[in-house]
């Protein structure tokens, strides 16, 4: 095998599972039955012209319960009524006499108590008269007004509120709970359970005439902005972005006595949350999609309005019933995007670039829009094709515009070295993640052509194919129809490629925006981000997108391998197609990104370039120590000039761009050396040399870093480090601490040696900020809200603390400790109300982890999917080489990533279906003769197997209990490895004993020589003899 | 809003939700107020086509009760034939209740007092 320079062969396989996905889908007997006729579905009614929206102000003790809150009632725009309403049980006398004052002072009607709030303006105009309810983060809002609260009942046929709350807001039986699930930080489920009441008269319901149940319409603010600005906003900031008039202030009086001051500011933020709502309404209308903001939940919402208003129907509803083999295939190909570390815990000069709207631009060029618009697709045998292509492809080919719609092929290959995505639980970690490696593996498997010329042309060696299919678009769909995007470029959905078009739109606002005065400029600037949203929105996500049904208990459900026959198995998740759901466009999106950037490795390694990290859609190019910073630029340009064909915007610029962070924080033109220090996958900081010659941090990740709740503020700067950050660092100034003093430690030549004590506040313990956002993490104050009544409780979307238990050493909490507290109104309060989530029982803060404590691995994380690149390691990764033992089939990769990321719930990310029970017997037969020739307790030991299963395994029984197939056969591969290991030991000691015998004539002198007593010596030899 | 205002609009909110529409209209005589029932009206009759249409209860009922004097097609030997005869005689049923309800309209216009234009209006 010949391998390019720049790759080693100093290796040795590893063997380890690998992971693929897989399609699975209820099994027959517990898919949901379709429910009776004669219920057609009618569109969700639009709701009346009333609006209502409220702010809440609360108490900042661990209840966080309403004092006072401001309504606004509009009529279509115009304010009809504003009033505050407040909680007696919480307000004295005399702040309720200031409220009344404040209301008199400002010509507000007579305050109202929450309860009358409650009946007539909640539920008396919001609900009975339809009305629009707004509010930003409402859920918080919501749990405060309601008068308690539980886990939102689900039924077989409406499951989308599971993991939901359910918030009694009336005491009027017959009044409706409001429901709220938590679907993400960004996103909320809001809608009116049915109520108690019969909607449909006698004789409609003997004609069987449906009423559909009054969901409601809520519109969540930060939902809406999330979603056409692409940013988490706080109202804050969200009003300093959309330039409102009335500007959100802070405010130092929480929880003091209601001041005028106080209660303006309460009242003022309902104001502003108006204004944003009705700015960021008025933005969405720009999109023709509607009026429906309220169901606007992401910026995928937005894709896949804009496709809907095309007329294009999506694939699944087109073919309800797909090939689920095909589907697994197609599943089983699809992995994320490259995001690696090749210089690792080293200072290395870079140049940053990225691809222009990758994924937008990688559909552009495949033709993928003809598959959107086409009634399904059709498959061909393209193995012929494929052997050719692999045979003769270069780089140069690939810079053919009209060569990249013949890459929309899937590929069965026989592994044998080659450079492939592999997904596997690296270095025995408990989630798997994706490393570009070399894999050998028994069984062929199902991987895009894009990942096979990438292997090629990273490698040298092009994968051995063994079939390949093709795939064609079918006919175009009847009723398309033409839409103008954002009111402005007319686009044909039958003639025109949507992200090309938005694509070529954004480019000539941006240009044209260079010319315009700062108003015309910030509108045309705006609008290029628009159509930026809508390319991105439409282009990738929505064809991957799985919702996991997480049932009460296991379910049975069918799995479809690539190759074979499907095999049922039991799990609580449930995983359901999203409405766009096209998985070959997903994987062919994500296989030509990939493709991009290793065309971008090779041209840089083509130019003698090293790189640093890669993410997605950028490469940091590295300069080598033995070339000049011009000839580097030089370089650098030669390589993103070659990507220049390959525009299909028609702006004649590359598709690979040099990042801002290339050029002086003042200046975007002239270049000012870029440093990069990257730890891991995702864990870099880029920065510049200073006049002083510190660095200044332009870049930096937070990821790792989010969860934990800022030990200090922006006004106090660690002793040592810069009083200012650079103008366009995007991190908290802690973080840009932290890696400051990582960057100097490197700088000092001890990147291992990263002392966390940067900051006095560092030695206080570690505080991660999250909400009670599911049932299952209310309940982790059961015990606090024993005994109390429901105000008096930690409410749904109330704040709480997670703190990190310390281990090991002397006045740590030991075992297995939870530690959570209450939100308070100062950390220490909340540390002394802290409690473990399991048992309810007190802890000592004394026995938490600090921050210096919890940050102390950060510099370390490990690279884990490739060599060189444990916690000490240093220098350059190298790729594995993997020996596959088998394949775990799982499904939807992080499902409820966010939840187990900033808890630290330890759950195993993925959704795991193992292996198909068929395929268990050829292992148990070789654990069977493994015990008969080991032993059964051997076996058992090394297996994990119980002994009583070895010995059914011996005995040739079937085994009843399931098993973790992969994990058996590598602990069978290492048990084997280490008897013949074992064997040649015992077989060279024999060896040294026999010509010890020879050379001192006898086993008496030959034992004197060997130090050993002769009768041992002896009986070696002798039980050694054949 | 005084409290009536409020409750006239849940009652109206209601209605637009049972109704499935803020602006239903009859399919024959064009009636469009949002209090008056309306309902569904099986075009060839429920046994013969589930194709439906609005219609006011009035107009509704003139109609079922005319559908119900045709010739029963029980006999018809092809039920194509007899799904196809059903679907002309509602839309022929349909159309005659729509001109008869032109006709009213006209007939009431006929009666109606002549409007002479104000000489202030002209102005």
């Amino acid at each position: 095998m010949r391998f390019p320079p720049h790759i080693t062969t100093d290796w040795r396989a590893e063997t380890m599972p690998i992971h693929l996905r897989a399609y699975s889908r209820p099994a027959a007997a517990t898919a949901p039955k379709p429910q009776g006729e004669g219920r057609a579905r009618r569109a969700k009614p639009r709701p009346s012209k009333w609006v209502l929206i409220f702010d809440t102000e609360t108490t900042i003790d661990p209840s966080q319960r309403l004092r006072v809150l401001f309504y606004q009632l509009r009529i279509g725009g115009r304010l009809d009524e504003e009033a505050a309403a407040y909680d007696p049980d919480v307000l004295t006398a005399a702040e309720v006499a200031t409220l009344r004052d404040y209301c008199a002072a400002r010509d507000l009607p007579e305050p109202m108590t929450i309860g009358a709030f409650r009946e007539e303006v909640f539920m008396g105009r919001g609900y009975d008269c339809g009305a629009q309810i707004v509010g930003f983060n409402l859920a918080f809002d919501l749990a405060r007004i309601a008068i308690g609260a539980g886990a939102a009942r689900v039924t077989q046929w409406r499951k989308k509120m599971r993991d939901g709350f359910s918030l009694k807001i009336s005491e009027h039986r017959w009044r409706p709970n409001l429901q709220v699930r938590h679907l993400n930080p960004r996103a909320t489920l809001y809608e009116f359970a049915a109520d108690g009441r019969q909607r449909a008269s006698r004789p409609d319901r003997k004609r069987r005439k449906y009423v559909p149940v009054h969901r409601g319409h809520f519109t969540d603010v930060k939902t809406l902005a999330a979603a056409l600005t692409s940013k988490t906003h706080s109202l804050a900031s969200l009003t300093r972005a959309l330039r409102v008039p009335t500007q959100k202030v802070a405010s130092a009086e929480h929880g003091g006595p209601l001041t005028m001051e106080y209660l303006d500011y309460a009242r003022a933020d309902v104001q502003a949350t108006w204004e944003c709502s009705d700015v960021l309404t008025k933005r969405f209308a720009t999109y023709g999609l509607g009026d429906a903001h309220w169901d606007v939940l992401s910026e995928a919402s937005i894709g896949k309005a804009t496709l809907s208003a095309m007329g294009i129907q999506p694939w699944l509803s087109l073919n309800p019933d797909p090939c689920p083999t095909l589907l697994t295939r197609i599943l089983g190909s699809y992995f994320g995007g490259r995001t690696e570390v090749r210089w690792r815990k080293t200072i290395r000069e870079v140049f940053h670039t990225d691809f222009t709207s990758m994924y937008p631009t990688v559909c552009t060029l495949m033709g993928l829009w003809k598959f959107i618009i086409a009634t399904g697709f059709q498959t061909r045998d393209a193995t012929d094709e494929a052997r050719d292509i692999l045979a003769t492809v270069t780089a140069e080919d690939l810079q053919d515009p009209a060569f990249w719609p013949r890459l929309v092929m899937l590929v069965k290959v026989q592994p044998d070295d080659d450079l492939f995505p592999v997904r596997a639980g690296y270095c025995q970690e408990k989630n798997a993640t994706i490393g570009l490696n070399y894999l050998t593996a028994d069984e062929p498997m199902w991987v895009t052509l894009a990942d096979c010329i990438a292997a090629k042309l990273l490698s040298g060696k092009a994968p051995a194919v063994v079939e390949a299919s093709g795939f064609a678009p079918g006919p175009v769909q009847p009723n398309l129809k033409s839409i103008r995007l954002l009111g402005r470029h007319l686009v044909d959905p039958r003639t025109d490629d949507l992200f090309q078009s938005a694509i070529q739109e954004r480019i000539a606002q941006k240009a044209q925006a260079k010319s315009l005065d700062s108003v015309e400029r910030e509108a045309a600037e705006e609008l290029a981000r628009s159509l930026k949203l809508i390319a991105n929105a439409s282009a990738y996500g929505i064809f991957i997108q799985t919702n996991v049904d997480t049932e009460p208990k296991p379910a049975a459900i069918e799995v479809f391998e690539p190759d074979g026959p499907s095999f049922e198995a039991r799990s609580r998740k449930v995983e359901r197609p999203g409405p766009f759901f096209h998985p070959l466009l997903a994987t062919m999106i994500t296989g030509a990104a990939r493709l991009m950037l290793a065309l971008a490795e090779h041209r840089a390694i083509a130019e003698r370039l090293d790189w640093v990290f890669c993410d997605t859609d950028s490469l940091a190019l590295a300069r080598p120590d033995n070339i000049s910073a011009e000839a580097f630029d030089a370089a650098a340009y030669r390589v993103i000039g070659w990507f220049k064909p390959l525009n299909p915007y028609g702006d004649g610029e590359s598709i690979l761009k040099p990042e801002r962070a290339n050029f002086t924080q003042n200046d975007a033109a002239r270049r000012e050396p870029l440093y990069c220090f990257a730890v891991s996958s995702k864990r870099y900081a880029l920065f510049n040399i200073g006049t002083d010659s510190r660095p200044v941090i332009r870049k930096g990740s937070a990821h790792g870093l989010g969860h934990l709740l800022p030990p200090y503020d922006a006004d106090e700067p660690a002793p040592g480090t810069p009083a200012t950050m650079a103008e366009d660092t995007e991190l908290a100034r802690w973080q840009h601490d932290l890696w400051y003093t990582i960057i100097e430690a490197a700088r000092r030549g001890r990147p291992n040696e990263v002392r966390y004590e940067f900051h006095p506040k560092l030695k206080q313990p570690a505080l991660s900020r999250y909400a009670a956002t599911s049932p299952e993490l209310w309940r982790w104050f059961a015990s606090w809200n024993a005994g109390r009544d429901y105000p008096e409780q930690v409410k749904p979307f109330g704040f709480l603390y997670c703190l990190h238990a310390g281990r090991g050493s002397r006045g740590k909490l030991k075992g297995d400790v939870r530690p959570i507290a209450p939100y308070d109104v100062t950390r220490e309060a909340s540390i002394a109300k802290g409690f473990d989530r399991v048992t309810g029982d007190a802890i000592s803060a004394r026995g938490l982890q600090t921050y210096e404590q919890a940050l102390a691995g950060y510099h370390l994380s490990p690279e884990s999917k490739f060599r060189n690149g444990e916690a000490f390691d240093v220098g350059r990764t190298e790729r594995r080489h993997i020996r596959a033992t088998g394949t775990e089939l799982i499904g939807k990769e992080a499902d409820r990533y966010e939840e187990a990321y900033l808890l630290g719930l330890g759950e195993e990310l993925a959704i795991k279906h193992g292996a198909n029970p068929e395929l268990t017997k050829g292992t148990m037969e070789d654990v069977g003769g493994a015990a008969k020739e080991f032993g059964d307790s051997a076996v058992s030991r090394a297996t994990g197997l119980t002994r009583a299963a070895v010995a059914k395994a011996r005995e040739g029984r079937p085994l009843t209990t399931r098993m973790k197939l992969a994990r058996v056969r590598v602990r069978l591969e290492a048990l084997k490895v280490e008897a013949q290991k074992a064997t040649k030991k015992k077989n060279a000691e024999i060896e040294r004993f026999r010509n010890a015998v020879r050379e001192h004539g006898g086993i008496r002198p030959a034992a004197r020589a060997l130090g050993m007593d002769s009768s041992n010596l002896a009986k070696r030899l002798l039980l050694s003899d054949p | 809003m005084t409290p009536i205002e409020v409750r006239y609009e849940a009652l109206r909110f209601r209605r637009i939700q049972t109704l499935g529409t803020d602006s239903p209209r009859c399919g024959t005589c064009g009636e469009r107020r949002l209090w008056v029932r309306y309902e569904n009206h099986h075009i060839a009759g429920r046994k013969y086509s589930s194709l439906t249409i609005c219609l006011c209860i009035n107009c509704h009922n003139e109609i079922s009760t005319m559908q119900k004097l045709l010739p029963l097609l029980d006999d018809c030997p092809d039920p194509k034939r007899a799904k196809l005869i059903a679907m002309h005689e509602g839309h022929a049923l349909l159309l005659e209740l729509a001109a008869a309800a032109q006709r009213d309209t006209a007939e009431m216009l006929h009666g109606l007092p002549t409007i002479i234009p104000r000489a202030d209006s002209e102005a």
